[in-house]
């Protein structure tokens, strides 16, 4: 007995807030339901100002009446952004094997060097194996597209 | 030490001949081609082992990474500017609504500079077709947008507010060492890798230095030689101690050792010595032409 009495205060006070807040709900539902009469007007847009800055944020997402008209060409357009594409591909296609002319040149030079390095002297050889463990500088940079103000670092930090 | 130089390099001499002469496992070739083979060997081992070792160099390949970005040909910087220019006219309009509130004086700003189309009049008579208006936008064209700055723009360029409010006006890609076209300067060609290249004779050979190994790691030497050459006040980074290349001169095999400096500069030691910082086309004008014919595919093409 005695717990259930302890238990009832808020109980009581539970009920109080939902019946609180059925009270209002319940006003609400009234009101929309109210005949010959229009609550939410297409111009007049959200009432509620939470729920207008939600729309506002899809609107800028959505793409309604935001898309440009399509890219209609003439034939000569046409004909002019094809070649333009055409000529990129070409350019590209021959960057893409001279790129790969050189790597494989270059990896053909190692390869003599250390044939060669392995002929003459192997101790030598193996020193140019050998793995050390190495960090990468934290004084190189990724080439940027304005210098600083000062090019170049004639001060020598050794880390 | 002298136990390895010596035997090593004629047991592997030997092994095309190997390769030319296989030994026959027939029985009735084996008797008499082994030993012919075996004379050959002893020949080589008796007199070619002093005489094939070629000495061993180790040449520096120093070079200056770009500090900026490569210039960008003509033909790249049009066609991007043709898909810019084509991806502009295809995107959406801009959402005016939701990042100017209407009311606010940055909306009134805005408003100010971006000037709204002419509408859809339909008592005129357009000539290169209607608008399409939605928005604020011609649909037909791409959206130009003008925001409004936090500074005043006065005559001439001026600007006039605070100063963490001015326009980031970037340093120049050139520098004054371009405009001296001062070759001894890390400055200069910023977008370009630079070569350096020294000459003991006040400028009239050019070469990349080059240091005798005597069973020293060839980049040990090479690092080493870059101190003795320039002085100590060089930070540079070794990438891998493994030859990049090796080219057969008078002089004996020069193996290339490629090591970037990154900060602190090349200061001759020795007054004979005089050097430059060259890009890999004015690597072709200072070397011989075979020379470099060689060891051109080693350069960056940037």
């Amino acid at each position: 007995m005695k717990i259930s009495v302890q238990i009832n205060p808020p109980s009581i006070l539970c009920s109080s807030i939902m019946f609180a807040a059925r009270k209002t709900n319940l006003a609400a539902v009234a009101r929309t339901f109210a005949r010959g009469k229009k609550i939410q007007n297409k111009k007049q847009g959200v009432n509620n100002a939470s729920t207008q800055k939600v729309v506002n944020q899809l609107s800028a997402l959505s793409a309604t009446k935001k898309q440009p008209k399509l890219l209609k060409l003439c034939p000569e357009d046409l004909i002019k952004h094809k070649t333009i594409t055409n000529a990129w591909n070409v350019f590209q296609r021959k960057q893409r094997t001279k790129e790969a002319e050189i790597l494989a040149k270059q990896y053909e030079s190692i390869k003599d060097a250390m044939t060669e390095l392995k002929e003459l002297s192997p101790e030598l050889f193996e020193a140019a194996l050998k793995k050390e463990r190495k960090f990468f500088p934290l004084e190189y940079r990724v080439p940027v597209d304005y210098p600083p103000r000062n090019p170049w670092n004639y001060q020598v930090k050794k880390l | 030490m002298l136990r390895f130089t010596l035997r090593a390099p004629t047991f592997t001499r030997a092994l095309p001949l190997l390769k030319k002469y296989p030994v026959s496992t027939h029985r009735s070739c084996r008797t008499p081609k082994p030993t012919m083979f075996h004379k050959q060997v002893s020949r080589l081992y008796s007199t070619g082992s002093v005489q094939l070792l070629a000495k061993i160099l180790s040449t520096l390949l120093l070079l200056r990474p770009p500090v900026i970005t490569a210039d960008l040909p003509k033909f790249e910087s049009q066609y991007y500017n043709y898909q810019k220019e084509l991806w502009k006219r295809l995107m959406w309009t801009f959402p005016k609504w939701f990042y100017f509130r209407e009311g606010t004086l940055a909306e009134q700003r805005f408003r100010e500079l971006n000037k709204n189309p002419v509408h859809n009049n339909p008592n005129m008579e357009f000539i290169g077709g209607r608008p399409i208006i939605k928005h604020q936008r011609d649909l037909r064209f791409k959206q130009v947008l003008r925001l409004p700055k936090p500074y005043l723009e006065g005559e001439e360029g001026e600007v006039e507010g605070l100063e963490s409010d001015k326009p980031v006006v970037p340093n120049s890609r050139t520098t004054p060492a371009d405009a001296s076209n001062d070759t001894t300067s890390l400055e200069r060609k910023l977008a370009r890798t630079l070569y350096l290249v020294i000459s003991e004779d006040q400028g009239k050979l050019w070469a990349f230095p080059n240091f005798s190994c005597e069973n020293t790691p060839l980049h040990k030497v090479a690092e080493e030689g870059l101190y003795g050459l320039g002085g100590t006040e060089i930070n540079y980074f070794n990438v891998s101690p493994t030859p990049c290349h090796v080219q057969t001169s008078d002089k004996g095999k020069e193996f290339f050792i490629k090591l970037r400096i990154l900060s602190g500069s090349f200061v001759a030691q020795n007054k004979n010595t005089t050097f430059k910082w060259l890009t890999s086309e004015e690597l072709g004008e200072h070397l011989s032409k075979n020379y470099y014919e060689d060891i051109k595919h080693l350069m960056s093409a940037v």
